[in-house]
């Protein structure tokens, strides 16, 4: 009895073995194709890495000036302030020459400035500068549109600068109005404490004037000073500047009190007093404004962006394991989607039928010495990616490992339905193209998936190298562990793909 | 070793056996009894159901209505041994043509759970069918009789009791036919059943038995000799003779009691052909009346006809008798 079973048990796994043996010795008969199989996508890979420049597109760009518009002579100097993204291609005052030039794609910008900014922004409205493209490709479309944000938020900055700069410039006599302030103070002091009440009065005129000059002189810049700090989160001293102009003003209507009433004199040589420190206090901050650097006060703020990741990841690095997704899930498509199909139009299925074969002997052996043979397939191109190419491997090769079984039995499992289903070899070809089609699309091979509507996220996520996609740039280039979650989804469609093969493939084998 | 089977076992049986396909009849009330341990030809032009009736016998195809047991089961219910007692060879060519020659009957040797062990079994197999030397050859490489043999060679690696070839010999040159049937009747002598399908009728003399089928339904089961018999009523001799016989003389001849059933025809010139009950016993009794009669004799021997001249006239009586029927029933 158990020898009877351990003889129907050893007669299957040689009949598994039959098709394992069978499906690899077909591959391996054919070494130019394992070749391109390892080779081609390498050499893809390869020259991607070599050819691929991660530098900004320059676009050619054509200035149309209006006759006598007052901006000409800056518009080169703007053009340049940009970087490389911009050249020069020239000035013209001829609108439709410069169209004629854009539609012949002899520039790749047209920008037209304004007339008069110097008007519009009388008038309280912003001068415009208008950018025309000939551009299809969304992407560069985009790319346009930024690089005219770029442009006008430059120039708004270069006009900002050359504003602050000019205060900066105009301010600097003020020490000597802060000086001369201070000492109309110590003479309104002086005056009180003698009692000359019409010289503490006129030294009491002269500090308002000065006071008024100064308001005038500090207003914009300091109050630009002062809008920095308080963008910088200082909300406890709003506005310091108003504060001490404020103090000044007080200081000077009780000197002033003190001319008009003698029982105020104490009062007014200390308000005289107090006014000395705090135009010390003024002074200060004025010294404080004209050292800062413009820039600083006009642009307060940059970013600086740093990956938490242990390796640069350059351009070639991120395609890498999306590539190796869909060359995987392609190729294990293409392989099972023509291997039933090729027994049934051979006329093996017959045969198969007639003999002593199980659905599950039949589809284990396929399956088998698929995985055997694209596991080795990957392996080797891993190889070659890994230390031939320099692509980042961070995580653990278990994980890597892990991911790529997962994602080549779901493929597999999506090759052999197709084969079930196709009623010739070029339909099962055209259905596996179809899958590659949709997985190039829209597994995050090149459109991350968030640009996806969510309805389409499904067809995405039908797809195994979606979740190959996902888990080996997780794995590959954060080093982290895939995701548990699609690991199982991925896991379960393949396991719910290889129970419907098995079913479909055990009524094709049963008697017509 | 196959075990013995004696040839009055049925090794295949079946009852009024149809089949069906979306209304049209492929096979129609096929009774068969085919013994073990013999060369059964199933004889047919191409289209008449042979293939059909084989994949009925064995398995792949479920029969419309009728009964069929092959070695004592219904196919429908056939367990692993008696598949692996089984050997088929499909009509097209259904091994790998990338593979070697090894490697496609290793392929089909594992394919039936044949042991590990199978070298000399596979070499044996080769040697008979004069593949050795051509191991490592690619299939597709091979020529189409070398094809042929392989796919033979595939069919009985696991040492099966019952062999169906579906047209074994097609397309392939007479000098190959016979080799083949040289392989058959080997197969033979070590104790296999072999259920062969062919449209070459001349390949009836090679079996023990030959069903004859046409348009879907078996004509006539029989053994080579019992056929001829059959067509022609008879064993037939052609006597030659050095003068004209007068009718008088026919007359007096069909009279004879060796002569069946008055059964005599002239033939061209001066020779007759007469149709006798054994013609090994009634050619000495013809000698003697033509010396009696004093008829000179110039030739006289027993006459087999051809066996496409067999098969033609089954076919045209089988005809002839579905147009009566069919007549019969309008009326």
């Amino acid at each position: 009895m158990i020898r009877s079973v351990l003889e129907i048990w050893w007669r299957a796994i040689i009949r598994i073995f039959a098709f394992i043996g069978k499906e690899t010795q077909i591959i391996l008969h054919q070494p130019r194709l394992v070749f391109s199989l390892i080779l081609g996508p390498f050499l893809i890979l390869l020259l991607f890495g070599l050819g691929y420049q991660n530098e900004p597109r320059t676009l050619n760009t054509l200035f149309v000036v209006p006759e006598g518009s007052t901006i000409g002579s800056y518009v080169e100097q703007y053009a340049n302030s940009i970087g490389n993204r911009i050249e020069f291609a020239g000035i013209t005052h001829d609108p439709a020459a410069a169209d004629q030039q854009l539609r012949q794609q002899k520039v790749d910008l047209v920008v037209v400035t304004p007339r008069n900014p110097l008007a519009d922004w009388e008038n309280d409205e912003q001068s415009t500068f208008s950018l025309f493209h000939n551009e299809i490709d969304p992407l560069e479309v985009t790319y346009v549109q930024v690089i005219g944000q770029q442009y006008a938020e430059r120039l708004n900055q270069e006009l900002l600068l050359k504003a602050v700069s000019q205060s900066q410039q105009e301010t600097s006599s003020l020490h000597d109005d802060i000086a001369q302030a201070k000492a109309n103070a110590a003479a309104v002091r002086t005056a009180l404490a003698s009692g000359n009440t019409a010289a503490a009065q006129n030294s009491v005129e002269d500090l308002q004037r000065d006071l008024d000059f100064m308001t005038l002189a500090l207003g914009s810049g300091m109050a630009l000073m002062s809008g920095v700090e308080q963008a910088g989160g200082q909300d406890a001293v709003p506005n310091e500047l108003l504060s001490v102009l404020e103090t000044l003003q007080n200081q000077t209507d009780e000197m002033a009190a003190a001319t008009q009433d003698n029982t105020a004199v104490d009062q007014g040589q200390t308000a005289a007093t107090e006014m000395e420190t705090s135009l010390d206090k003024l002074d200060n901050m004025l010294q404080v404004f004209q050292e800062t650097d413009p820039a600083v006060l006009v642009t307060p703020f940059q970013s600086k962006t740093l990956s938490i990741t242990q390796a640069t990841i350059e351009p070639l690095h991120f395609y890498v394991p999306a590539v190796i997704a869909l060359l995987l899930q392609h190729l294990a498509i293409t392989l099972a989607g023509l291997s039933i199909i090729n027994e049934k139009l051979s006329g093996a299925m017959e045969m198969f039928r007639a003999g002593p074969v199980s659905a599950f002997e039949m589809l284990f052996g396929k399956y088998t010495s698929y995985m055997l043979l694209i596991g080795v397939l990957a392996a080797v191109l891993t190889g070659l990616i890994v230390w031939g190419l320099r692509v980042p491997q961070l995580g653990l090769w278990a994980n890597y490992v892990l991911v790529l079984l997962a994602l080549l039995l779901a493929s597999l499992g999506i090759g052999f339905n197709i084969s079930l289903s196709a009623r010739s070899r070029s339909q099962a070809i055209q259905y596996g193209m179809l899958t590659l089609l949709a997985a190039i699309f829209f597994s995050g091979f090149f459109l991350p998936l968030y640009r996806l509507a969510m309805y389409v996220r499904i067809v995405s996520w039908l797809l195994p190298a979606t979740y190959g996609t996902v888990m080996l740039k997780n794995v590959m280039l954060r080093g982290q562990a895939p995701g548990v979650l699609l690991l199982v989804v991925l896991s379960g469609m393949a396991l719910v793909l290889f129970l419907l093969a098995w079913f479909r493939l055990g009524r094709q084998l049963k008697r017509e | 070793m196959i075990p013995e089977v004696t040839g009055e076992q049925s090794i295949v049986r079946t009852e009024g056996l149809s089949k069906t396909f979306d209304g049209v009849t492929a096979v129609e009330d096929l009774t068969l009894d085919v013994p073990a341990g013999i060369i059964f030809g199933f004889i047919g032009p191409s289209g008449c159901g042979k293939t059909t009736s084989v994949r009925m016998l064995l398995g792949v195809y479920t029969p419309t209505s009728g009964e069929v047991e092959v070695l004592g089961r219904s196919p429908q219910n056939f367990r692993r041994k008696e598949q692996r007692d089984i050997g088929y060879m499909p009509q097209q060519f259904v091994l790998y043509p990338e593979l070697s020659v090894w490697e496609n009957l290793n392929f089909a040797a594992s394919l039936y759970g044949v042991p590990v062990r199978r070298k000399e079994r596979l070499k044996e197999l080769l040697d008979l069918v004069e593949l050795t030397g051509q191991e490592k050859k690619r299939v597709e490489h091979l020529s189409g009789g070398m094809q042929r043999r392989l796919s033979l060679a595939a069919s009985i690696i696991h040492d099966p009791q019952l062999i169906f070839l579906d047209e074994p010999t097609a397309g392939i040159d007479p000098v190959l036919r016979h080799k083949f049937w040289s392989y058959f009747k080997q197969l033979k002598e070590e104790g296999r059943t072999l259920f062969i399908t062919t449209q070459y009728v001349g390949e009836a003399a090679y079996c023990d038995q030959v069903g004859v089928m046409a348009n879907g339904r078996l004509l006539i089961v029989d053994t080579p000799t019992g056929l001829r018999r059959h067509v022609s009523g008879g064993d037939i001799i052609h006597l030659h003779t050095a003068q004209f016989m007068s009718e008088d003389e026919v007359n007096k001849l069909r009279v004879q009691p060796f002569v069946k059933e008055k059964n005599v025809h002239r033939l061209r010139e001066r020779g007759l052909e007469i149709v006798v009950e054994d013609a090994s016993a009634a050619l000495p009794q013809l000698l003697e009346w033509c010396r009696r009669e004093n008829v000179r004799v110039e030739s006289a021997s027993e006459y087999v006809p051809v066996f496409d001249d067999v098969f033609v006239e089954l076919i045209e009586q089988e005809t002839a008798v579905s147009e009566d029927t069919s007549e019969d029933a309008n009326d």
